[in-house]
């Protein structure tokens, strides 16, 4: 698992890069909680376009992180989804708490940029 | 009635979350004598991760152990059995509930076996407590036709 990191002003863009299972959750999970740590981020853009594998364990962090960004009504958008990831994303339910845009534009556009 | 059988294999490995991704990959390229989908191959790969995570996490929660997954390929569909000999479940009803986790401070989603239940035909589970816990997983491959596992 590679994670990219990017910012637009108060929004943090992650570019997710592999698998995401039980195992590699706690990378992505290290690298996102220590932006928002520094206390500048307000809304997360996901980059899922790279990431091939994702179980529930992975839904558990992206959860996780949801959870962080709703204590200041921050927002949490993905796009890129593979269809592996997308049936999960819809199954699950998450995409109703994550919603999915057809690219980082339309996240963008839906956070008022 | 039971098809019969025309391959299997067992694994045994330690349940360290590093074999997550070996486990499924094993099994993903076993089921690929019978010509799944690549729709079909993920639904399996990620039902099978749900599984060995399960017994990694909730079944050695605090101690090493192994996992056994046995495999078997009947003409047209994959048996999947993932075996810990870890704490067992305690309430199986409850454990199958979506959104229900034992561990919510790792994060758990407890999606597990809903997704399990969603990507596989049929899903079912013994378990003892102090023994451990076995989760058999069937899924019928729709290119799976006659032959189309003698290939050489």
């Amino acid at each position: 698992m590679k994670v990219a990191k990017d910012h637009r002003g108060d929004i943090l863009i992650i570019a997710a890069d592999g698998e995401l299972d039980h195992h590699t959750a706690a990378v992505l999970k290290s690298s996102i909680q220590e932006e928002l740590d520094k206390g500048r981020v307000r809304h997360i853009i996901l980059d899922l376009s790279a990431l091939s594998f994702m179980d529930s364990s992975g839904l558990g962090v992206l959860l996780g992180r949801y959870k962080e960004l709703a204590k200041w009504q921050g927002k949490m958008l993905a796009f890129g989804l593979q269809p592996l990831v997308e049936k999960l994303f819809l199954m699950t339910g998450l995409n109703k708490l994550i919603p999915v845009c057809a690219s980082l534009d339309d996240c963008l556009r839906a956070l008022g940029v | 009635m039971k098809m019969e059988v025309t391959n299997y294999f067992t694994i045994t490995f330690p349940a360290t979350s590093r074999n997550e991704a070996f486990a499924r990959v094993v099994v993903a390229a076993f089921a690929a004598q019978l010509d799944p989908t690549l729709d079909e191959l993920n639904e399996i790969k990620t039902a099978v991760s749900e599984a060995v995570t399960n017994a990694i996490i909730h079944g050695y929660p605090d101690r090493e152990g192994e996992v056994v997954i046995s495999c078997s390929l009947h003409r047209d569909s994959l048996e999947v059995i993932v075996k810990d000999s870890g704490v067992g479940i305690d309430n199986l009803e409850q454990a199958r509930e979506p959104l229900f986790t034992s561990r919510p401070d790792l994060e758990r989603a407890g999606m597990g076996f809903t997704v399990m239940e969603e990507f596989m035909d049929s899903v079912s589970i013994e378990t003892k407590p102090g023994q451990g816990t076995a989760v058999t997983m069937t899924k019928k491959i729709s290119a799976g036709e006659p032959g189309g596992n003698e290939r050489n």
